[in-house]
């Protein structure tokens, strides 16, 4: 029983895995762990070849130190750590290698309430953390690193970070590198905010936007250090929010001491702004070639996106009524 | 102890009828004592040879090989196993480790859950070599879990084998987990239905094969390694036909989803060509594991590569 510690009825226990425990994988000690459980990983040579689905709430998955890997396989084919719970910690681990057959393979893959990620690396995934919609969600990243994830797959590029619609993104003194295709941060949560990260293409990251809100909600972004580099994607932003016809509209708007470097050899905006909301710009530090903000093409933007809704809306009406006139007929 | 009794005794230990086992040689043919393979297969021990002579027709016959070390083998061109099938399973099952098959004709095989096979394996350590595949459900069908098996195929032909009549679909082979899969200067042409080549070992290994659907085959992949491993093709010759029912790829890994460590995956100086009227993928890759596709010619309608990896 050495990988039980504090054994007592009804209170949250401590597995340990490693190479030298009875327990072996960490799939293994999440078949065992109930709600509120801790399950401390220790390094093993080569990594842990191990995927996991966390059902528990409150849990608690850490890596004893640096250097826990856990790599190349996936459950449910969705990712590394596929986390349902609620209030579920994932801490000090390196999750590597995500590929799964819809190629959108992801390092953690938030289906739950509220997941907390600290100082953990994702380092060639398809996705960082692909999270789905969770009304209630808030979602909390401190201190990790996104490197070279992304890809494209006909046409269909992954970003980074890809969070539904939840109620909060926290992202905070993290790094995004090298991400390939699609965005660095891609976010439609009703509140967004990013402190003091690094989101950066370098000399080799072919990404979109760094910080990507296609359907509305606020954003804040307070003291980040912000990068396109030469092998960037054709975006007209690092910093994109978009409010089409019919999503909910940018809260509050607010770019506070970021620092922006161009060196894409191309004009940049910082943000381009198609809401009606008013940027909250101060302190913003952009070199050549860069616009701190730009509103251009929002009319036409706007008016595509309310061609686009009545178009389906017509599309589903037609279908409908279609449906309803094969019925009556059948009828007959 | 004196020297006259001690001399005595050793003379009696040497002297004593030790039963020596001998590998033996069993003839199986129209003119011999044994009529047929599965005679054979009641009386072979571990490491026996069985030589089966050809027979007009051919042997309306199957047999379960528990033995180790056996070697079956036909004696000249012409020796066919055709249409009987054992435990539901193939016309030969081999049980036993280490067995070697060659010289023989599997054809015909049919079991009502669609997984008929010509071979059968579920020992560990198969060498099949100068066999010919035809027409049936599975050309060779491995069991699963046996991870230790080296499975050996050589200047073999897997001719208009591949079904999906089945809950899955029947291949030309279809190898589960295995350590090794080696295929060399082997044939595979006008599979049907299901992919030439189907292999779950932690090392594929396929040479100087031709891989073809022709005119008439209608197969989906080429090869499939459905849950990754390592991949190494050299000097293969493959071709997607215009029948083929699955127009994205021809080499595949990972479809089903990773499940294994992916070390290498090397494609090097094979030729691919594409007669479908649909482009095509000639490696795709959904491992995490770079794909190094070398000195390969396309011809056709062909994206060398999708996934992770490189085009040299």
């Amino acid at each position: 029983m050495a990988w039980l510690c504090q054994a007592g009825a009804g209170e949250a226990r401590t597995f340990l895995v490693g190479p030298d425990q009875d327990i072996k994988t960490p799939s293994a000690a999440v078949q065992m762990a109930h709600d509120g459980d801790t399950i401390q990983i220790e390094p093993l040579k080569g990594g842990y070849f191990d995927c996991a689905v966390i059902k528990q709430s409150h849990l608690t998955i850490e890596g004893t130190g640096d250097g826990v890997v856990l790599t190349d396989l996936t459950c449910a084919g969705k990712g590394i750590l596929v986390v349902d719970g609620t209030d579920v910690t994932v801490r000090n681990l390196t999750l590597t290698r995500a590929r799964v057959p819809d190629r959108n393979g992801a390092g953690i893959r938030a289906e739950g309430t509220d997941l907390h990620v600290d100082n953990v690396r994702f380092v060639n995934d398809e996705v960082g953390i692909l999270a789905a919609a969770s009304a209630l969600s808030r979602i909390t990243i401190v201190n990790s690193q996104f490197i070279d994830n992304g890809g494209c797959d006909n046409g269909r590029c992954n970003s980074a970070l890809n969070i539904g619609w939840i109620a909060l993104l926290h992202v905070e003194h993290s790094v995004f590198r090298d991400t390939h295709g699609g965005d660095d941060v891609l976010s439609y949560a009703v509140r967004t905010e990013l402190v003091d990260d690094d989101i950066e293409d370098g000399p080799t990251g072919t990404a979109g936007y760094l910080v990507h809100l296609p359907a509305g909600g606020s954003l804040e972004m307070r003291n980040n250090r912000l990068e396109k580099g030469p092998k960037t994607a054709d975006v007209p932003a690092a910093v994109s929010t978009e409010a089409p016809y019919g999503s909910r509209p940018v809260g509050t708007l607010v770019l506070i001491g970021n620092r922006f470097t161009n060196d894409s050899g191309r004009s940049f905006d910082l943000l381009h702004n198609l809401s009606d909301t008013p940027a909250e710009m101060a302190n913003n530090t952009v070199g050549k070639n860069t616009t701190l903000v730009s509103s251009s093409g929002y009319m036409w933007f706007w008016m595509k996106s309310f061609a686009h809704a009545m178009l389906a809306r017509a599309h589903s009406t037609a279908y409908t009524l279609a449906r309803g006139l094969r019925d009556d007929l059948r009828r007959l | 102890m004196t020297g006259w009794v001690r001399c005595m005794v050793l003379s009696a230990v040497l002297a004593w009828p030790v039963p020596v086992v001998y590998a033996k040689t069993i003839l199986v043919g129209p003119d011999q004592a044994l009529k047929f393979p599965s005679a054979a297969d009641q009386v072979a021990k571990d490491g026996d040879t069985v030589e089966i002579e050809p027979m007009k027709g051919g042997y309306f016959d199957c047999a379960n090989w528990h033995q180790n070390n056996l070697t079956i083998e036909g004696k000249g061109p012409g020796v066919v196993i055709t249409d009987k099938t054992c435990e539901g399973k193939g016309l030969f099952i081999v049980s036993g480790n280490n067995v070697t098959v060659r010289n023989i004709t599997f054809q015909r095989a049919r079991v009502p859950d669609h997984n008929g096979a010509g071979i059968r394996s579920q020992g560990t350590n198969l060498t099949v070599d100068h066999c010919r595949f035809l027409d049936n459900e599975n050309g060779i069908l491995s069991n699963v879990n046996l991870t230790a098996s080296h499975v050996i195929i050589t200047n073999s032909e897997f001719v208009d084998n591949g079904s999906c009549s089945g809950p899955g679909c029947a291949h030309g082979i279809y190898i589960n987990q295995v350590a090794l899969l080696r295929v060399e200067n082997s044939v595979f042409k006008r599979t049907h239905h299901g992919h030439h080549i189907k292999s779950r070992a932690a090392e594929t290994v396929l040479i100087g094969n031709t891989i073809e659907d022709g005119p008439t085959g209608n197969s989906s992949y080429l090869v499939d390694i459905p849950n990754g491993g390592t991949l190494i093709m050299q000097n293969n010759t493959l071709e997607k036909g215009p029948d083929a029912e699955n127009h994205s790829t021809a080499v595949t890994l990972g479809e089903e989803g990773v499940t294994q460590r992916t070390k290498e995956i090397t494609i090097t100086n094979n030729t691919f060509t594409n007669d479908m009227s649909h482009p095509t993928i000639f490696v795709r890759n959904l491992t995490a594991t770079p794909a190094i596709l070398k000195g390969n010619k396309l011809v056709g309608q062909i994206k060398p590569l999708d996934g992770d990896g490189k085009v040299e």
